[in-house]
């Protein structure tokens, strides 16, 4: 949603090196996204509890839990995310704020339900902790999904500044209530996250529900198309699944895994360098999300306008490749980006994991990590193209690609022992990326063919 | 006649060995046998007029919901009917990327070309194209709507000759402008087998006649009683559904009108030079008409005028059944549709009225061509406070109508050659007409020996209600006048506008076109 | 008022479950009791706030409900005071949207619309008629007969009407087509006009006999309707503006019946209704010249040359009226202007 891109632009214009920092710290913000934010918060309460009452394996008991929460919350919710954007897109597009406060509605009361039932259901027939865990975990689940349903809305806010303040103060809610709550142990520590996600889940409901206030308060036009729904449900539902796999099939590998709580397992090895490397996304994202939803969406904007609005062809011409040009110097720039991060870590990732008390035994597989958490980026972008330009058939293909690919390579970097760990992840996304990267220039050269051509599709 | 009707037939074309159902198949672009007026009812009188020849009548028309029941009785001679309509055309499909076939689109880019040179196209192009045309190892719908060769020669043409901004405009123009060729290829294919054609017009029907004599090698004859072509340009120079480019910043008087609008008629000229191209004779009404044909492209040798007529025995007895006054009843014979310009009639008849307040004024024709203007011209009558002295009669046996009238008034902004002032000529009327076609000739006379015959009425300019009004009174009160003038009508249809004339040359033509046909003799036991 | 007990039951139910949840020591038992007074909870408080939604927010009722339920009972406590302030608070406190007076935008690229500026002859206003009368070849008049489409009205008809006698057909009938679309155009108007008039009452059909009244003059002014037919044209635009003259006069409508009397070339009675329209407070601009053409033609020279005067004191007088003036005062004191 391009609303974003407009304030990016409005403070880049102010053409000072403050504006600067301060649009891609904004950018970083928005772009890497709550969940990375989330990784960071919830690192520093298990590090600051660390040093206070509780014992080390209370603490990975919470991360862990946290970290399943995450994933599970995010594959769950992808199967509405992206269609959901979509939808709203389209409707700002169109103009047609009134209805999005009903079905923003909508789609939370179906998550919350959703995701009520389904955590229910796993709770009662997995787990066997106390109830008060169980309700915590539950409650925190259903937070989480809601969370992601509303932080879809935030690339089109206009109060970026309260957007900042809320984060700061949500995630400090998070850290001073779990710190204080350590007495309680692992549920004190839960219920501090909890208060700390549900503050921003309603807080930023109370910003966009000011934004787009509407005419009922419950509807499912989301829902409506039916073809447009499926393919991006499974898109969505095949990217935040793939970009799991391979955690869950460390997690689920006896060889390469522990049992921590309940059903829950974690494999030291593989988690703590994977997401120690995706901290090294937040420069990359903050590129992406200036250069593709400031520059390329009004490329992308111009292009179209041209078409209908009935330009010389020479123009339409003209106007694609400066599209195209955006979306390639964008994708460059992430690239550069994230390769300048890459050799950073890989200058001084030694340093780093010393510093906070790492074993170095990790390093390798940091590296590894790096590189391809970075190649993750650069899919972001390309499939944010391809959503712009509505390939939902293609988007679709890459990431079950990236999915199956994931799955596969992974199983086998198990299979091939301990110095191939990670590569399955990092082979998978960068041959997704490789092969996105060439059906995406291959459709953008029969771009206008189709446009014209095909249309109604 | 039902049987007959939506009969198609799915022959092979390239099969000779079945036997043609008729002798020759008059393409009828929006006329007989389901809207009347002049072309049909001379459409009419050549079915019965040569009943030893038989007829396949292939009917197309704009949209289904114009056309009602039909209008005539089909005669034994005809032996098939199929109807089309040319609206029905979608540009839809399955939207696949494809192709397309690369060789015969250039041949359809060589035929563009020639287009635009105002060349003579080349015989073997014309056949490639439209053997092509539709067929699935050439150009089909699919290939024209969403091959990457049309994209290619769309975009192309776009760049070498559009001038005007809008690529998305060029973009469809060309797309609705050439899908219903597609239909008619269609229709060209599965059109039943018979010896020659005859097309009544050029246009869709003309271009029809090219595709079945390319496709089939047999001869096509061109009757056309206004120009096509010229009545198109006149409508698309007027067409609100083309936008052209405005310039914002000049205050000059631009006479170019868009690209599009260009493009649109120089579709329709294509159109006719290719029917002209391929006809083996093109005929035309009167001489004016004839010029015409040659300025567009005909090659004169193929040109000749045969001029309607008329059966002037038919009418005596309507003489005899004229009353002894002269009846102050100005009639308008014809189709109530802007072309007649019944409203110049109407306002005139303002005039007529204010001067003698009980003439009255008879619209005498069909009303289901064009309801709105109808409506138009009937709220006309009544804002002039008309309704007791102009009234529509609908479609009348123009028998019962001729005694009763004083004056046949004619006052068309484009005609050929009206039937109806000969008839009127016949039934002992005199003629007011517009100054169209060959109206002047059919009123004050053509040649040396015509002219003395003296003037069946007067000749007034289009769209002049005054003059019309003045020449009607100016008849209608002096009896004198009017006398000289029925007498001299009289003389003029039955010395040169006679129907035996008529039949006597189309048979002559037709005979001669199926001597030269490839196609075996129709069995008739 | 039974929202005060609602909150009150639903807040007693919520902790009453809490406590026994934590004081069975989380038992099986307990979550029972808990969820079902929780949920007891969530039934009241989610009706509280039902209530308290701004009013087209509750219909339909059922799904809103079950919405507010299903918040409330997922997420215990946080849900419900959530509810409160991130949405019901923000439904009250919509944020303004002002459409801003003015956006920034980039500045545009030039535009690739190269419009093809013909080369070809663009002729002058006089030229045309000159072209339409003189030239020799037809394709030449049939241009300016399309190039007059951009003059004013009045003279395009006229050269339409110059175009109908053409010798050559297409050029009779683009002129005839378009005249036709013409006339077409103020037709359905004046149809359409007629039509609400019949309906219309009071100020509002007074309004539309002014407008139908302009149409009919419109049709004659232009040109489109001549002889017999623009004088019942015009003839219609009188009876229609009659009744509006009559006390309280219509200002607009005098106008209008001056000009029909000009054109009728009733001189003196247009006088009159110029000068009442003046008197009802018409701009001076728009009646003064009037005046002056009804002295000239009434052979009040003293007062033409007042009029003009006083046509030229408001100093908004026409340009093209500068040779007029500079006849008639000639001597006297020119305006400032």
């Amino acid at each position: 949603m391009a609303g974003i891109g407009f304030e990016i632009r409005k403070i880049l214009n102010k053409q000072s090196l403050l504006s600067v920092l301060e649009a891609y710290g904004y950018a970083a913000l928005i772009g890497s996204g709550p969940w990375v934010l989330s990784v960071i918060g919830v690192m520093i309460i298990g590090i600051l509890s660390f040093g206070l009452v509780l014992p080390q394996s209370l603490i990975i008991q919470f991360l862990v839990s946290v970290t399943y929460l995450m994933a599970s919350s995010l594959i769950l919710t992808g199967v509405l995310q992206l269609m959901f954007t979509r939808f709203i897109a389209d409707r700002l597009f169109e103009n047609k704020q009134h209805i999005i406060f009903s079905n923003l509605m909508g789609a939370l009361w179906l998550t919350i339900a959703v995701s009520g039932i389904f955590g229910t259901l796993v709770l009662w027939l997995l787990f066997d902790e106390s109830l008060i865990y169980e309700m915590l975990m539950l409650a925190n689940f259903v937070v989480l999904c809601g969370l992601w349903i509303v932080v879809i809305f935030l690339s089109s806010m206009k109060a970026y500044r309260a957007i900042v303040a809320l984060f700061l103060i949500g995630y400090l809610i998070a850290v001073v209530a779990a710190l204080s709550l350590t007495a309680f142990g692992l549920p004190g520590l839960l219920a501090g996250v909890l208060l700390g996600h549900g503050f921003l889940f309603f807080s930023f409901l109370y910003l966009i529900v000011r934004e787009y206030p509407g005419e009922h308060f419950v509807s499912f036009d989301f829902t409506q198309r039916r073809q447009v729904f499926l393919s991006l449900a499974l898109t969505g539902l095949f990217f935040n699944a793939a970009v799991w796999i391979d955690k869950f099939i460390f997690w689920f590998t006896p060889e390469t895994s522990q049992a921590v709580i309940g059903p829950l397992r974690a494999s030291l090895i593989y988690d703590l360098p994977i997401f120690l490397a995706y901290l090294s996304i937040i420069p990359g994202m903050a590129v992406f999300l200036v250069r593709m939803e400031a520059d390329f969406a009004e490329h992308y904007d111009n292009f179209y306008r041209s078409v209908r609005e009935g330009d010389t062809l020479e123009h339409i011409w003209y106007l694609k490749d400066r599209m195209i040009y955006t979306a390639r110097q964008g994708i460059y720039e992430i690239f550069k980006v994230q390769g300048v991060t890459v050799m950073i870590v890989l200058l001084l990732g030694k340093d780093i994991l010393e510093l906070i008390g790492i074993s170095t035994l990790y390093l390798r597989l940091l590296y590894i990590d790096v590189v391809g958490v970075s190649m993750q980026v650069l899919l972001l972008a390309i499939l944010n193209v391809m959503f712009y330009l509505d390939y939902r058939r293609l988007a679709l293909g890459v990431c079950a690609l990236f999915f199956f690919a994931n799955a596969l390579l992974t199983v086998l970097s198990i299979e091939l022992g301990a110095a191939f760990f990670g590569y399955g992840f990092a082979v998978s996304v960068t041959l997704t990326v490789l092969v996105g990267l060439y059906l995406l220039s291959r459709k953008l050269d029969r771009l206008e063919y189709e446009t014209f051509m095909l249309q109604g599709r | 006649m039902d049987p007959l009707k939506h009969q198609t037939q799915h022959n092979s074309v390239s099969q000779k060995k079945h036997k043609p159902i008729a002798d020759v198949a008059l393409l009828l672009e929006g006329t007989y046998p389901y809207i009347r007026g002049g072309v049909s009812s001379w459409v009419h009188q050549i079915l019965n007029g040569l009943p030893d020849l038989t007829f396949a009548l292939i009917f197309l028309g704009g949209a289904r919901e114009h056309y009602g029941d039909m209008q005539y009785e089909l005669p034994d001679n005809v032996k098939h009917l199929e109807v089309h309509y040319m609206m029905e055309t979608s540009l839809e499909g399955n939207p696949r990327a494809r192709p397309g076939n690369a060789e015969k689109f250039a041949d359809m880019r060589e035929l563009h070309r020639a287009f635009k040179r105002n060349d003579i196209i080349k015989p073997e192009v014309m056949q490639s194209v439209f053997n092509s045309l539709g067929a699935a190892d050439g150009i089909t719908k699919e290939d024209f709507l969403f091959s990457e060769q049309a994209w290619k020669t769309i975009t192309e043409d776009y760049q070498q000759y559009c001038t005007e901004p809008s690529f998305i405009d060029y973009f469809w123009s060309v797309r609705i402008m050439h899908a219903p060729l597609f239909m008619l290829s269609d229709i060209a294919r599965k059109a039943p087998p018979v010896r020659m054609l005859h097309t009544i017009s050029t246009g869709y029907a003309g271009l029809l006649g090219v595709m079945m004599s390319q496709q089939r090698d047999i001869p096509l004859l061109i009757s056309e009683h206004g120009i096509y072509t010229k009545e198109r340009k006149i409508d698309l120079a007027q067409a609100n559904w083309i936008h052209d480019p405005v310039d914002a910043m000049g205050s000059n008087l631009q006479a170019d009108s868009g690209y599009i609008r260009q493009m649109w008629i120089r579709f329709f000229e294509a159109l006719g030079r290719m029917a002209y191209q391929q006809a083996t004779q093109i005929i035309s009404l009167y001489d004016g008409n004839r010029q015409r044909q040659i300025t567009d492209g005909a090659p004169e040798q193929k040109c000749q005028v045969v001029p309607n007529g008329i059966d002037p025995e038919r009418f005596t007895k309507l003489r005899e059944q004229r009353p002894e006054a002269l009846p102050k009843v100005l009639g308008l014979i014809g189709r109530v549709v802007p072309i007649k310009d019944i409203k110049t009639f109407i306002r005139a008849m303002r005039v007529v009225c204010d001067r003698m307040p009980d003439a009255e004024g008879w619209i005498i024709g069909p009303e289901d061509e064009d309801p709105t203007y109808v409506q138009e011209c009937k709220s006309l009558v009544e804002s002039f406070g008309l309704e007791n002295n102009v009234k529509f009669l609908g479609f009348q046996n123009i028998a019962d109508v001729l005694p009763k009238l004083g004056l046949m008034v004619l006052t068309s902004i484009s005609e050929a050659q009206p039937l109806v002032i000969l008839e009127a000529y016949a039934a002992g009327i005199p003629c007011v007409a517009t100054d169209v076609g060959s109206c002047r000739e059919l009123i004050e006379g053509l040649t040396e020996e015509d002219k003395a015959l003296g003037a069946g009425g007067t000749v007034v300019s289009i769209a002049d209600p005054e003059a019309t009004a003045q020449a009607a009174l100016e008849l209608l009160g002096d009896e004198d006048k009017w006398l000289a003038a029925q007498h001299a009508g009289l003389k003029r249809v039955s010395q040169f506008y006679t129907l035996e004339r008529m039949f006597s040359t189309y048979r002559d033509l037709y005979l001669d076109s199926l001597e030269k046909s490839s196609w075996p003799e129709l069995d008739l036991k | 008022m039974a929202g005060k007990w609602l909150v009150i039951q639903a807040i007693f139910l919520e902790i009453a479950g809490l406590s026994l949840f934590f004081y069975l020591d989380s038992s099986v038992a307990s979550l029972w009791s808990y969820l079902f007074s929780h949920f007891c909870a969530s039934l009241l408080f989610s009706l509280f706030i039902l209530s308290l939604l701004p009013k087209h927010y509750q219909r339909p009722i059922i799904p809103t409900y079950f919405a507010l339920v299903t918040i409330q009972f997922s997420i215990p406590v946080l849900g419900s005071i959530g509810t409160v302030l991130g949405i019901l608070l923000a439904l009250y406190l919509p944020r303004h949207r002002h459409s801003a007076p003015w956006r920034e935008v980039n500045i545009p690229d030039l535009p690739y619309q190269p419009i093809n500026i013909s080369s070809e002859a663009l002729y002058s206003h006089g030229g045309l008629t000159q072209v339409l009368r003189e030239a020799s070849d037809p394709a030449k008049r049939l241009k300016a007969v399309m190039a007059s489409k951009h003059i004013n009205p009045r003279d395009h008809v006229r050269i339409l009407r110059e175009a109908l006698k053409d010798p050559v057909d297409d050029v009779r009938l683009l002129a005839y087509a378009m005249l036709d679309d013409k006339e077409k155009k103020i037709t359905e108007r004046m149809n359409q006009h007629q039509k609400e008039l019949v309906k219309a009452k009071g100020e509002h059909h007074a309004r539309l006999t002014l407008v139908l009244a302009q149409d009919y003059w419109e049709m004659a002014y232009l040109g489109l309707a001549q002889g017999g037919v623009r004088q019942h044209f015009l003839n219609k635009a009188i009876q229609l503006l009659q009744p509006l003259v009559e006390y309280p006069a219509d200002a607009m409508a005098c106008r209008m019946l001056g000009r029909i009397y000009l054109e009728l070339e009733q001189w003196d009675v247009a006088n009159g209704y110029f000068l009442r329209a003046l008197a009802l407070g018409v701009e001076q601009k728009h009646i003064l010249p009037y005046l002056a053409e009804t002295s000239f033609r009434m052979r009040r020279y003293k007062k033409v040359q007042e009029y003009i005067q006083r046509y030229v004191d408001t100093g908004t007088a026409d340009p093209g009226f500068i040779p007029v003036m500079n006849y008639w005062l000639k001597g006297a004191s020119v305006g400032s202007s």
